[in-house]
């Protein structure tokens, strides 16, 4: 991962969260309690009520005193508790409410209670002295109706009436008890119907009864209660007299004085007018014992019954009002005691009506300002009226719906920015990962020459940390090795407008990289400059290769002009050799060891065009899976004793799949770097007093998905300048080497994919590490 | 200001302390017969309401109640008695009448202050509770609270208050 890119995704900020934008916030709803339409109704219900008050206060003298006192008090203590309680519960509540508000330092508070108090203050004093003084002048009144004169008027005239009543009575009484006593005995038992009447019409004629009529105690009768009864003997009645008059009342009456044996009295009043007033008294036999009763009557007539009755109602009437007058007076304070309380409950209710109309709006523009500057930019206040603070109302909503707009105008430019920056960093992503796939290494630099970006590869081929972002590669370049850089670079500040490229040779612990490198200066608008870019591309195996394909070339050309002219001259050596085998001993001998001479060296040098030839001709492998340790095995079998002093070493990877390679070519790579080991143990033995042994081991990496497989012995080793040429054709450190083994190793593993790489063994000694895909 | 005094007396004052029934209970042959006076029923004020014409009710409510454990009195029965008076100014003359549950059961006119004052205040064994409702050699109590209409004296809160209460025990022994 290009670690110095990050440095640019450091600008890659986490994009602020998005802002949804809010559904429109509906105005405040308007409380049914500001309803014009409900006020208008709770003030004509207001008017109704007092309508009602003022015609039952007027009708009050048309309600009888029991009803006034009874359900009328009863009506009117209920709505003067209810609405002190009202009154109560509204004051109580605004107080809670003003503390609360003032404790919240909410604005108004304090205008809307001195609001309420100033009104209540105002209304509060006429209303209670309103009601005082109505209250103590209906006292007065009152005392004034029940005063000594007046109790003595109708008291005198109540008692003229009674009185009179009672001299009828009397009258009629003594009239029937003469009568009784004037009855001679065994009248009633002997029951003459004639003389009687005869009598009592007589009676009738000289005074004021209209009837006479005389029972005869009997005995109860079956069925009937009580102990006696009474029946009639004889009755007369004077013509005025009315005849709706009921006999059934004198019989009782008959009976009642008889049983009781005094005089009883009654009285009737009569349908057709007037008032019947009877009186019984009883009749006694000579022995005292009562055998019946007379009944009297008297009648009087309607102008003075009525009268009578009339003055009565009227006493009775005074009297009942007099006893009540605590009660009715109860009925008239109340009523003054609740047209108070509406009217503080009004003034309250006003008072606090006011104070929300006035302050309602401002306090609503307040918290809508609020919520404007809090970024609640769909707040809109509801107008409640049409003056000028709805004019202020209507400006207001007008106002945040320009805010509205103009935030969602930027909302809309936002998320343009945030999507183009998006589009930005996904390029740049894209680039940033492309730069770090490559094997190209990219170095940015600002116009101080300072790193601000570097990809893996350049990290990876320039040998140095992503911490280098940030310092100038100027003096990154002061490094030993990353010198042959630094005129590069260099040359795009003294010549900005020319890229310059060049191949850089780096010491690579002891082996040279080839690097392709180019500068240049990144020129903005107006030539200013921006920034550079260094571009490095290790081209060192590119080189190697054509190197190789020039070795082969030439290879080939050796082996086709230098093996032509082996045969004649091996040929030519052979034939010299059998001309002079009859010649004299001293010139044969010399001939022979000339001529074995040639023929040796011309061996020697077929050998040599050969192993060229094999070198050009090397054949494309042909891959079969194989077991890789069943082939080390097979391979070092051909070694088992033959080289007693050599110990021949191995451990391998039993875990280890099946490697697609051509067999033939990979055991020939191993034999011949065994063969190098061995010769090279032989040659120099080995270090130190150990004894000299090659070492073969396969391991499985299974997490790149390679074969590894090493050769390594404790010999004197390689020394690591002569590491990079040691793949190189014709290089060798052997006396009699072609120089082509390890170069024709090099080839076989390249062809199959995979390298081979020579280091130091541990403790000593050289390391050969092939490397081949699973 | 005189006015202001009265009416903050009338708010402040509380109804007068509920006089007394004096209530006995009497089982006698498996029945209970109660009898109930209100003595002090009848005072100066009522006596001229009554002189005046209007018709005064003495209402009694008559609850027969048992002790609940933990739990408030249970009422087995309830009666109404009613006593009215009227005064005739004319013929100087009461009418009387008494009622049970709303059933006349007695009239009476007389012309004796003293007899509407007993007609009004005194019963005297009223057989009003059936044998029932009543379980042998158990504790009851009776309750008995009167009303009298119509009021002759005012306060700001006319509600909940008797005019006079009375309650006693007795055993039932059948």
């Amino acid at each position: 991962m290009a670690l110095g890119l990050r440095d640019i995704g450091a600008a890659d900020k986490t994009p602020e969260p998005r802002v949804t934008a809010a559904p429109p916030a509906a105005p405040e709803p308007r409380k049914a309690l500001d309803s014009p339409r409900f006020l208008l109704v709770l003030i004509l219900i207001l008017i109704a009520a007092l309508a009602g008050f003022v015609w039952m206060a007027r009708r009050s003298s048309d309600l009888s005193p029991m009803f006034l006192s009874g359900v009328v008090l009863y009506a009117l203590s209920a709505i003067d508790v209810t609405m002190l309680l009202v009154l109560g519960f509204v004051l109580a509540r605004n107080i809670v409410k003003l503390v609360v508000e003032r404790r919240r330092a909410l604005p108004f508070a304090r205008f809307r209670a001195k609001l309420v108090a100033a009104l209540l203050a105002m209304t509060l004093v006429p209303a209670v002295l309103v009601s005082i003084i109505g209250s103590e002048i209906i006292r007065e009144s009152a005392d004034r109706w029940f005063s000594a004169p007046v109790d003595d008027v109708v008291a005198g005239a109540s008692r003229i009436a009674s009185d009179f009543y009672a001299e009828r009575r009397a009258d009629v009484a003594a009239r029937a008890e003469r009568i009784a006593e004037a009855m001679p005995p065994g009248t009633v038992a002997a029951g003459d119907v004639a003389s009687l009447q005869a009598r009592f019409a007589l009676e009738l004629r000289t005074s004021r009864a209209r009837m006479i009529e005389l029972y005869r105690l009997v005995p109860a009768s079956a069925g009937l209660a009580g102990d006696a009864d009474v029946e009639l003997v004889v009755g007369v009645e004077t013509p005025s007299l009315p005849r709706d008059h009921v006999r059934a009342s004198a019989v009782r009456l008959a009976l009642r004085a008889a049983t009781a044996g005094r005089t009883e009295s009654s009285e009737d009043s009569l349908e057709s007018g007037g008032m019947l007033v009877r009186a019984a008294a009883p009749v006694r036999d000579a022995a005292g014992r009562v055998v019946g009763s007379i009944v009297a009557g008297e009648h009087l007539d309607a102008s003075i019954a009525d009268n009578a009755r009339r003055i009565t109602t009227a006493y009775e009437q005074y009297n009942q009002a007099k006893v009540l007058r605590g009660p009715l007076q109860g009925v008239y304070v109340s009523f003054f005691l609740m047209m108070t309380l509406v009217i503080l409950v009004s003034a309250t209710w006003l008072g606090l009506y006011v104070a929300k109309r006035i302050t309602r709006p401002v306090q609503q523009l307040a918290e809508g300002a609020r919520a404007i500057g809090a970024g609640r930019l769909d707040h809109r206040i509801e107008p409640q009226s049409a003056d000028e603070l709805g004019s202020l109302v209507d400006a207001f909503n007008a106002m945040a719906g320009e805010l509205r707009g103009s935030q969602r105008r930027l909302e809309r430019s936002r998320h343009d920015l945030e999507r183009k920056h998006l589009e930005v960093e996904e390029r740049r992503r894209y680039i940033a990962t492309v730069l770090d796939r490559i094997a190209t290494g990219v170095v940015s630099m600002d116009a101080d020459g300072r790193i601000t970006t570097i990809n893996g590869a350049a990290a990876r081929l320039l040998e140095v940390e992503p911490a280098v972002v940030g310092t100038s590669v100027f003096e990154l370049f002061e490094r030993e090795d990353l010198k042959p850089l630094r005129p590069l670079v260099a040359a795009t500040v003294d010549r900005p407008h020319e890229p310059t490229a060049q191949e850089v040779t780096l010491g690579r612990e002891g082996r040279e990289m080839q690097l392709a490198a180019a500068a240049t200066a990144l020129v903005g608008a107006g030539g200013i400059v921006e920034g550079r870019v260094l571009v490095v591309d290790d081209v060192t195996p590119l080189i190697r290769a054509q190197r190789v394909a020039a070795w082969r070339d030439v290879a080939r050309r050796l082996a086709h002009e230098i093996k032509n002219p082996l045969t004649p001259i091996q040929l030519s050596a052979e034939r010299l050799k059998r001309h002079f085998r009859d010649a004299p001993p001293n010139a044969r001998a010399l001939v022979d060891e000339c001529t074995t001479a040639i023929v040796t060296e011309v061996e020697a040098l077929k050998n040599l065009v050969d192993e060229f030839a094999q070198f050009a001709r090397m054949p494309a492998p042909r891959t079969v899976p194989t077991d890789l340790n069943a082939l080390v095995e097979d391979a070092l079998s051909l070694y088992a004793g033959l080289f007693p002093n050599i110990a021949l070493e191995r451990r391998l990877d039993p875990a280890l799949p099946a490697v697609r390679v051509d067999p033939e070519q990979i055991r020939r790579v191993v034999i011949n770097l065994v063969d190098n080991a061995i010769e090279a143990l032989n040659t120099a033995g080995a270090s130190g007093a150990s004894q000299p042994f090659v070492s073969l081991s396969t391991e499985l990496d299974a997490t790149n998905n390679i074969a590894r497989l090493s050769v390594a012995d404790n010999g004197p080793g390689i020394p690591p300048e002569d590491r990079d040429k040691l793949f190189m054709p014709y290089y060798s450190t052997k006396l009699r080497g072609s120089g082509l083994g390890l170069a024709i190793v090099r080839r076989i593993v390249a062809e199959h994919g995979g390298s081979i790489e020579a280091a130091d063994a541990q403790p000593r000694g050289t390391r050969f590490v092939i490397e081949l895909p699973v | 200001m005189k006015g202001a005094l009265i009416i903050l007396a009338l708010v402040m004052a509380g109804p007068e302390a509920a006089d007394q029934i004096r209530v006995t209970p009497l089982v006698r042959d498996g029945d209970v017969l109660l009898s109930f006076a209100a003595p002090g029923a009848v005072t100066g004020k009522l006596r001229e309401a009554i002189r005046s014409g209007m018709v005064v009710t003495f209402t009694y409510d008559i609850a027969l109640r048992q002790d609940a454990f933990l739990w408030f009195d249970r009422t087995l029965a309830q009666v109404e008695v009613a006593a009215n008076v009227r005064h005739d100014n004319l013929t100087r003359s009461y009418h009387m009448s008494r009622m049970v549950d709303g059933r006349v059961t007695l009239s009476e006119s007389t012309e004796s202050e003293d007899r509407v004052r007993i007609w009004l205040t005194e019963f005297d064994r009223l057989k009003i509770f059936t044998n029932s409702v009543l379980q042998p050699n158990a504790e009851y109590a009776v309750d008995v609270r009167a009303r009298i209409s119509p009021r002759v004296a005012w306060v700001l809160w006319p509600w909940g208050r008797d005019d006079a209460t009375g309650q006693a025990a007795f055993t039932y022994i059948r």
